[in-house]
This record gives structure tokens, C-alpha cells and sequence, in this order.
């Protein structure tokens, strides 16, 4: 019993260890966000300040990491498909007076807030860094001050 | 005036601040459970007598200050316990095609309390993340529990018990676990501590389920201690609005020499994805070479598989951090990180150096 349960032990740590031992994906046949080629919105090409594109520059390739799925941090997820509809007009779990995303109000949606660092709690995201830089952040800005059509 | 104004402000944070880390390999290399040294069950956070007594003993290079030897954090009879901990951090990310950028300051002030209302049977306690923003509670749970806890109740808010309970919160097999020391949630876990068995089950809200997505999450975890280290296994079912998702985990610990060695292995299956399921894995393998007492050296080794029905999108993460514990109430941490993913995207392939300061009282 004792004996098995060493070989099993030894054997995670040999397997953790091959396969963390690899290298990142070639990439082939994915786009910039690891996804399918043709799957989502083409990520390559300037950010704009339209949805699609912050989707495909920020909120797929790095938001994602943690809000998606069934986990998503405060129940936020920001997939393509849910993202808008989670964003737009709904009160922030952490702030409920504010809206995550107040449309024609960059000052007062809390993304803007959780982005630039100046949120009233919690971290300052993306959650450890790298921060997203001030021409990102100013298209987004550009995006709710539109209005932040879909 | 403005600079010494700066240290005493420092030097008061330290003060009133204590170590509370949960590094589990501490735990693996002392052959300890979790809950020999820190008052949650489940590890993390205030540590108890036995714990401030280790860091005192055990961890740091040299003995504290003269002023603060015997500080256990008891008060009134060992019916208060207080504690904290501070981390104050200055990052470099390098990132192909863009200017490195430099960031620094407070990553996260907290306060602890336990209160023993019934010495050994029932108690409460307290994690405050008082910085930095707005003060924001991290755990508050009401524990009901046997002498020894032998078996024990929490009630409130709290992390769950899934996998090795890492100080670095954005470790792979954390981030995909969705479970980690940022992330608490409410429900009921009831436990078990004997001499070979740390065995929890929870039932919670679940963390992504606020606001217009509803459900809950059942999570089970079982260690067995041996001797030579320790084999864990956890599991986590959410039902939610937002799509079903189950996780396992395997991870166990051990010791070679003056190495101590984690792994963790993770497989989420997630229905909460646009094209349907998505599975994943993370893998972790930590080891950390104690150099002598005081010097740590761990280097780690992750990998992360975001969609195991995609080919060539896997991630690692290699990290090497020197961590040096002059005294028990200090830690100094120095380390660098090297990301690796698909080369389209730039910041999956970042690289990173931190020094980080820590409180320990």
C-alpha cells in the first residue's frame, strides 16, 4: 500500500515535471487569442474603439484568463458571447451604485475604474499585471463615452 | 522629515502587522498539517501559537529583536489572537514590441482576528483586506468545532479547500481551479483532522455565481500524511445559470535532502464556455531548496492547457524566486518569471522581476 502510494507520488512529480517541461504553443492555426482561426473576431490590426475590437484586443486574450466560465470571478464573464450583456448597464457586484459600464460616462463606470487603478475595492486589474496601457484604456474610455454601442 | 515620517509609517505597518502566508511547502518540510500552524483548518492566514512560534524558530535567519521574542499574538487568555500581513511589491514586465513597464506599491494590507467565544469549541474569525481601496472583507466565519479538531464546522465566508493553498494567487493551477487566497465564498464546510487525514466538504454559493447567475458549488478534499509527505485529492461540482462546471485536482508533497517538492495536477470541465464544454488542465511542480535557515530557493514550473480541443495554444510558466527571511517578522523576495505561449500573442510570452517586501510578525 505504502509502497504504491510512493510510485504514485513519484510518478505526479515526474509527469508534472515532463509536461511542465515544454515550451509554449506553436500557434499553428490559431489566431492572436489561441482560438481557432475564423472562430472569433480577427484580433490582428490596431485596437479601435468599437466593441468587437476591445473584445478581441482585451477582453478575449486577457480577461478571459479568468473570467470565464462558471468561475468567473464576481459571476462576470467576458467571452464574446456574454460579455456585452454582463457589462453594459449593470450594476458592479464590488461598487452596486456604479454601473460596470456606464454608457456616455467613462468617469463613472467602474471598469474604467478597476482598469486605471483608482477602484474603491479590491485589485487593480488585469488581477498581478501588466496593466493595460493608456492608449488601451483611452479607446475603451472613447468606447463608453460613444454611448458603448454593441 | 517627510522620509522618516515614511519609515515610522513603514516600520508601525511591520509592527502591526503579521506573517500569514500560506506557503505549503513549509508545511511539507517540517512534515506539519496546515492546521499545526495556522488557526484556519484548512491553512492560510493567522497563524496560532505553535505557527508563531515555527516562523520565530524555524524559518528565520536570525532571532527577532529582543522586544518581540515571546510573541505569539495571544491576548486576553488566548480568547483574542491578532495578527496581519503586509506585501508591498515593485514589478518589471518586459514585453516584445512594447516599452517595459515598471510598477510598485501596497499589494495588500490584512488584519486577522480569532475569537475563542467558547475556548476550543467555538470561535470566530476575521481576514479584513483593509488595503489597498476600501477596506473589504476576506473571510468572517463562525467555527464550531471539537477539541483538537477532531471534527469541525465553519460557517460564513471563506476560501475553499482545493489543491495546495499558494502565496502566488495567479499560479496556473490557482488561476483555472478558480480557487485561490483573492477569491472567498460563502456556505457551510464541515472537516476532520486526525493524524493521517485532513478531510474537508463544503457547500457554497460559489464564487461566479452573483448577481443575475445563480446556483452553488459542492467541493470535497481529502489529504493522507504519511511519513515521507502527503497525497491530496479535491474535487469542486458548480451548478450555475452560467453553464456547469467540475474540477479535480491531484497534488501531493514530499521531501528529497533539503528540497521540498510540490505538484499539483487540475482537469476543469466547463459548460460555461460560447462553443459549448471547454476542458482544461494546469500542471504545477515546485521545488524549494532550503539553502539554510532563513534562505529559501524555489523554482517552479507550470503548464496550462486552455483548451485541450485546440491544438498548440498551451502556456508555461517557469519561475525562480529567492526568498530570505532575515528575521521572523521580514521577508525579502527577489524572483523572475518567464512566460511561454503561442507567439502571435506578445504578452503570453512576457517576461517579469519583482522584489517584494513582506511583513511577518
Amino acid at each position: 500500500m505504502r509502497r504504491a502510494f510512493v510510485w504514485a507520488l513519484g510518478a505526479l512529480c515526474v509527469s508534472a515535471g515532463l509536461v511542465a517541461g515544454c515550451g509554449g504553443g506553436s500557434g499553428a492555426g490559431l489566431d492572436a487569442n489561441g482560438r481557432p482561426l475564423g472562430e472569433g473576431d480577427d484580433p490582428s490590426g490596431p485596437m479601435t474603439a468599437s466593441f468587437s475590437s476591445i473584445q478581441s484586443h482585451v477582453f478575449t486574450p486577457i480577461c478571459t484568463a479568468c473570467h470565464a466560465g462558471g468561475a468567473a470571478p464576481q459571476g462576470l464573464r467576458l467571452d464574446a458571447t456574454n460579455s456585452y450583456a454582463m457589462l453594459v448597464g449593470v450594476s458592479s457586484a464590488e461598487v452596486p451604485s456604479l454601473k460596470r459600464v456606464a454608457p456616455g460616462d467613462a468617469n463613472n463606470s467602474y471598469i474604467i475604474h478597476k482598469l486605471e487603478g483608482h477602484q474603491s475595492v479590491g485589485a487593480r486589474m488585469p488581477f498581478g499585471g501588466p496593466y493595460l496601457d493608456a492608449q488601451t484604456i483611452g479607446l475603451i474610455r472613447q468606447w463608453i463615452d460613444n454611448g458603448a454601442q454593441k | 522629515m517627510k522620509a522618516a515620517r515614511l519609515l515610522m509609517g513603514l516600520a508601525l505597518t511591520l509592527l502591526l502587522s503579521a506573517a500569514a502566508h500560506a506557503e505549503p511547502y513549509l508545511a511539507i518540510r517540517a512534515g506539519l498539517k496546515c492546521v499545526a500552524c495556522h488557526v484556519n483548518p484548512t491553512g492560510g492566514g493567522l497563524r496560532n501559537m505553535v505557527g508563531n512560534a515555527f516562523v520565530q524558530g524555524s524559518i528565520a535567519a536570525n532571532a527577532p529583536p529582543e522586544l518581540l521574542q515571546g510573541w505569539n499574538g495571544s491576548l486576553l487568555d488566548d480568547h483574542l489572537r491578532i495578527g496581519g500581513d503586509f506585501r508591498t511589491a515593485t514589478t518589471r514586465t518586459s514585453v516584445s514590441g512594447r516599452p517595459t513597464s515598471t510598477i510598485g506599491g501596497t499589494e495588500q494590507t490584512r488584519l486577522y482576528a480569532d475569537v475563542q467565544v467558547i475556548k476550543d469549541y467555538l470561535g470566530a474569525y476575521l481576514d479584513q483586506q483593509v488595503a489597498p481601496g476600501k477596506s473589504e472583507r476576506q473571510e468572517a466565519y463562525v467555527r464550531l468545532s471539537t477539541p483538537g479538531l477532531g471534527w469541525y464546522a465553519k460557517a460564513g465566508q471563506f476560501y475553499l479547500p482545493f489543491g495546495w493553498r499558494l502565496q502566488d494567487n495567479l499560479a496556473f493551477v490557482r488561476q483555472l481551479s478558480g480557487v485561490s487566497m483573492t477569491v472567498p465564498d460563502k456556505g457551510l464546510e464541515l472537516g476532520h483532522e486526525s493524524d493521517e487525514w485532513s478531510i474537508q466538504l463544503v457547500r457554497s454559493n460559489g464564487p461566479g455565481n452573483k448577481g443575475t447567475t445563480t446556483g452553488h458549488q459542492t467541493t470535497a478534499q481529502a489529504i493522507w500524511m504519511q511519513p515521507w509527505g502527503r497525497v491530496g485529492a479535491a474535487a469542486a461540482q458548480v451548478k450555475s445559470t452560467a453553464g456547469n462546471r467540475q474540477a479535480y485536482g491531484l497534488f501531493a508533497g514530499t521531501t528529497t535532502g533539503t528540497v521540498a517538492w510540490l505538484a499539483e495536477i487540475d482537469m476543469v470541465s466547463d459548460a460555461g464556455y460560447p462553443e459549448g464544454t471547454r476542458r482544461q488542465y494546469a500542471t504545477l511542480l515546485e521545488a524549494n531548496w532550503l539553502m539554510r535557515q532563513g534562505h529559501n530557493l524555489k523554482l517552479t514550473s507550470e503548464y496550462l492547457d486552455p483548451d485541450r480541443n485546440v491544438a498548440h495554444d498551451n502556456k508555461v510558466r517557469y519561475s525562480l524566486v529567492y526568498e530570505y527571511t532575515p528575521v521572523a517578522f521580514i521577508q525579502l523576495r527577489a524572483g523572475y518569471r518567464h512566460f511561454g505561449g503561442i507567439p502571435q500573442n506578445a504578452i503570453d510570452n512576457r517576461r517579469q522581476s519583482f522584489v517584494e517586501l513582506h511583513g511577518l510578525f
